[in-house]
């Protein structure tokens, strides 16, 4: 496939008798932002773990940059950065001494000028020669970021990377990956559990369920494969007509009540102008009117079927 | 160069660890109390040793020289520094692990063998240290609190008396093989180390196996009789040899093979092992 | 046929001819090379500085470690210094590197000395004693060879040879920590029971 950074055929992992990965196919292309969804166990850090050489597979192949994993190691590692699950570093150690060691073999060193240049560029100014024993949870994925960032990659492997930040952590960190998709093209696969983060993040996404891939492709196409979810808050006393009203939408479906006040509908994206239009003509409150993330939905359909 | 920055990285780690010190320290430390022990009271030591000639024989000259006492502080300290060479390299490959920081380690552009390697070279490295501290501490300060002279070696066939322009070359010969017998130590606890996600666990293994083959070597059971020659802990004590005369130049070389066929046995296990190592922790 | 007898010294006269001969000499220095051959002992020849001043002081200034009998040099000195507490029997003869020699026997008399018998071989025409056998309380007997040569005016050998006993030693467990060693401890029956520590004497400076 022209342009695929990253191809996997046929990928198959066991841990003893349990089959993690069981023949997992995708391609990640370049300049993708692409999600790896999944539940817990779904085989989604196993697969990751095998791009980076960390796990040897069973059986399949893996291609990244149109090489061989097995037999072009070096080079292909050289240009990927990767932070898999919690940053973890050397305590003992300072902040600067950490990125120092991991850049003296990631292929090219990088001069101390750089190092502090990326600490600063992480939010870290200051605190390079600080012991990473002394770090919040917050910092020390800082420092993880600017570890997998040092040497340049054009790949970056995310496994759940917004584990355990504070709220504006986690706005930092999907800046951080928007930027680095449309200002320095790279290509970022990154896993995680917050849906609404891969849909906000990924053009292109696989949903990975018992290591099998479920369905793959682009975020924007299996979003508009399904209708959406509207919550409206209006009151009790015109929940019936509100219902009434949803009747002469034909594609409005799954009418269902929230509380005493709310009620939460299916309808396809195009209709729901009209709705809102006709529910104010008929003197129907709308206090609040939002969209449910369809991911989500669209995500446990697919499990339960 | 991959290979020299990777060494390079595990010698900074081992010297910037705490652990790596408590060894020297505590090497520091024995060997102070024993050095004290003989200043003291060496010469009853001594006269235990000599005592059986003594009924018709008298010993002239400084017997409690710094020569002698360095002899004593290695006799005294061999089962003990093993433990403090495993403390830290037994934590080379499994600490990590635990630390968390393998997985960023095996997913660098550095291949598995070069990474293992380095890791066996800075152990190396380490325990080459370990030893040269206990060379100064027992000779070279040895010397300096009890003068030099000839050196009285207790066999179990005799009494040996080397002059004492004949013993610098015999301390040297028998660090380097004190050195192989202690690089075996290390060696098996980075393959240890290569099968466990924590810390201790072959740390602890290794002192196990070190202290079972001992039993097994001074156990005079014939059944042992085959495999003896063959484990490494009989051979730990070959530094002893050098102080024999003649010296038994094949027993020495047998020792000095059957030990670096053990470290090229425990490397090859080691690279098999973590070539087959799943990094999922 | 004339008996030995009638050609032999007194035995008391002899030893007091001895004692006198030892006496005219107050004090040297010797250089000596100390070669022991005793069993369960290996060591190189030491070369040492003997000192000797009247009656039986005996100092031994060695680089090393040498290993000389129990009670060194001075088992004759303490027996001449003594001369007047034994009483001198003659014990016949024997011929000793190639000299004719008298072999008078000493016994205390009384016992309570360390010393408990002693027989010397005196070549009784230079006046020279060949060859010592002194039994004490304490170190058992000691039985030494002396071997002249430019010194001998003044009874001062060139070569000592000292026999002691070896049957006595016993090699202490636990110290001797050569764990590795499988060979067998020598067959006690073969074991040599004797040892013998050879002393060389050169440039004497006789005060």
């Amino acid at each position: 496939m022209p342009n695929s950074i990253i191809s996997i055929r046929h990928l198959a992992k066991r841990f003893g008798q349990f089959e993690a990965v069981k023949d997992l196919s995708l391609d990640v292309h370049q300049g993708d932002v692409y999600g790896f969804l999944g539940p817990n166990g779904a085989g989604k850090s196993t697969t990751m773990r095998c791009m980076l050489s960390l796990i040897r597979p069973n059986h399949g192949d893996i291609h990244l940059f149109g090489k061989d994993l097995r037999s072009n190691r070096a080079s292909i590692l050289a240009r990927v950065g990767c932070l898999i699950e919690k940053p973890d570093f050397y305590k003992f150690l300072s902040a600067y001494r950490n990125l120092d060691l991991f850049s003296n073999i990631s292929g090219k060193p990088s001069s101390k000028k750089e190092i502090y240049e990326m600490l600063e560029f992480v939010g870290l100014q200051g605190r390079e020669k600080d012991h990473v024993g002394g770090f919040s949870h917050g910092m020390r994925q800082r420092l993880g970021i600017a570890q997998t960032l040092l040497h340049n990659p054009d790949l970056i492997v995310l496994d759940e990377p917004t584990t355990g930040l504070d709220p504006q952590g986690i706005i930092d960190m999907r800046n951080l990956i928007l930027r680095l998709k449309t200002e320095q093209h790279k290509t970022i696969v990154f896993s995680s559990h917050n849906l609404a983060e891969v849909e906000i993040l990924c053009n292109r996404m696989v949903i990975i369920h018992q290591g099998k891939s479920i369905v793959e492709g682009s975020v924007q196409e299996l979003l508009h494969e399904q209708d959406q979810v509207i919550r409206i808050q209006s009151d009790a006393v015109h929940l019936d007509a509100a219902y009434s009203l949803s009747q002469s939408f034909p594609k409005a479906i799954q009418f269902k009540k929230l509380g005493l006040d709310g009620f939460e509908l299916t309808m396809a994206k195009s209709d729901i102008p009209a709705f809102n239009q006709a529910m104010v003509a008929a003197g129907i409150p709308v206090y609040s009117l939002e969209t449910k993330r369809k991911l989500e939905d669209y995500f446990i359909n697919l499990l339960q079927a | 160069m991959i290979f020299l920055r990777s060494t390079r990285n595990e010698l900074i780690k081992i010297a910037l660890k705490p652990r790596s010190y408590l060894g020297l320290a505590a090497i520091t430390g024995l060997v102070g109390i024993i050095l004290f022990a003989l200043k003291a009271d060496g010469l009853s030591m001594i006269s235990f040793v000599t005592a059986s000639f003594e009924q018709t024989l008298r010993f002239e000259g400084n017997l409690l020289n710094g020569n002698l006492v360095a002899f004593i502080v290695l006799q005294m300290l061999i089962i003990h520094i093993p433990l403090l060479v495993a403390l830290v390299t037994g934590d080379l490959i499994s600490g990590e692990a635990a630390m968390g920081t393998l997985r960023l380690l095996v997913s660098k552009p550095i291949s598995r063998t070069q990474l293992l390697l380095s890791k066996f070279l800075a152990g190396g490295i380490y325990t080459l240290l370990v030893v040269l501290w206990l060379g100064f501490l027992a000779v070279i300060v040895g010397q300096w609190l009890f003068g030099v002279g000839d050196l009285m070696v207790l066999n179990s066939d005799g009494l040996v008396i080397l002059q004492a322009d004949d013993v610098n070359w015999r301390y040297a010969g028998g660090f380097c093989v004190a050195f192989l017998a202690l690089l075996t130590v290390s060696s098996l606890s980075i393959t240890l180390s290569c099968f466990s996600d924590n810390s201790i666990g072959p740390i602890v293994s290794t002192m196990a196996i070190i202290l079972l083959f001992t039993i097994i070597v001074t156990l005079d059971v014939p059944i042992f009789d085959p495999i003896r020659p063959y484990l490494f802990t009989t051979h730990m004590a070959a530094w002893r040899s050098f102080f024999e005369d003649p010296l038994p130049w094949e027993s020495i070389k047998k020792s000095i093979y059957i030990l670096l066929g053990h470290n090229l046995l425990l490397i090859g296990i080691s690279l098999f092992a973590f070539h087959r190592k799943d990094i999922t922790v | 046929m004339l008996s030995f007898g009638l050609h032999a010294q007194d035995p008391t006269v002899l030893f007091m001819k001895l004692v006198k001969k030892f006496q005219a000499v107050k004090s040297y220095e010797v250089q000596a090379t100390i070669k022991p051959n005793i069993p369960l002992i290996r060591i190189l020849p030491v070369k040492a500085k003997v000192s000797f001043s009247y009656p039986n002081n005996f100092q031994i200034h060695a680089a090393g470690i040498s290993i000389l009998p129990k009670n060194g040099f001075s088992e004759l000195p303490k027996l001449f210094g003594q001369a007047e507490k034994f009483t001198a029997i003659s014990t016949g003869n024997e011929n000793l590197q190639n000299q004719d020699t008298e072999i008078i026997t000493l016994l205390p008399l009384d016992n309570e000395g360390d010393l408990v018998l002693a027989k010397l071989w005196v070549d009784a025409t230079r006046l020279l004693i060949l060859k010592s056998q002194v039994s004490t309380r304490t170190n058992g007997t000691l039985v030494s060879e002396y071997f002249y040569g430019t010194s001998a005016s003044k009874g001062l050998p060139d070569r000592m040879l000292v026999t002691v006993e070896v049957k006595k030693f016993k090699m202490p467990k636990g110290i001797a920590t050569d764990i590795n060693r499988n060979s067998q401890p020598e067959d006690a029956k073969k074991a040599q029971k004797k040892g013998t520590i050879e002393v060389l004497f050169s440039h004497y400076e006789i005060h």
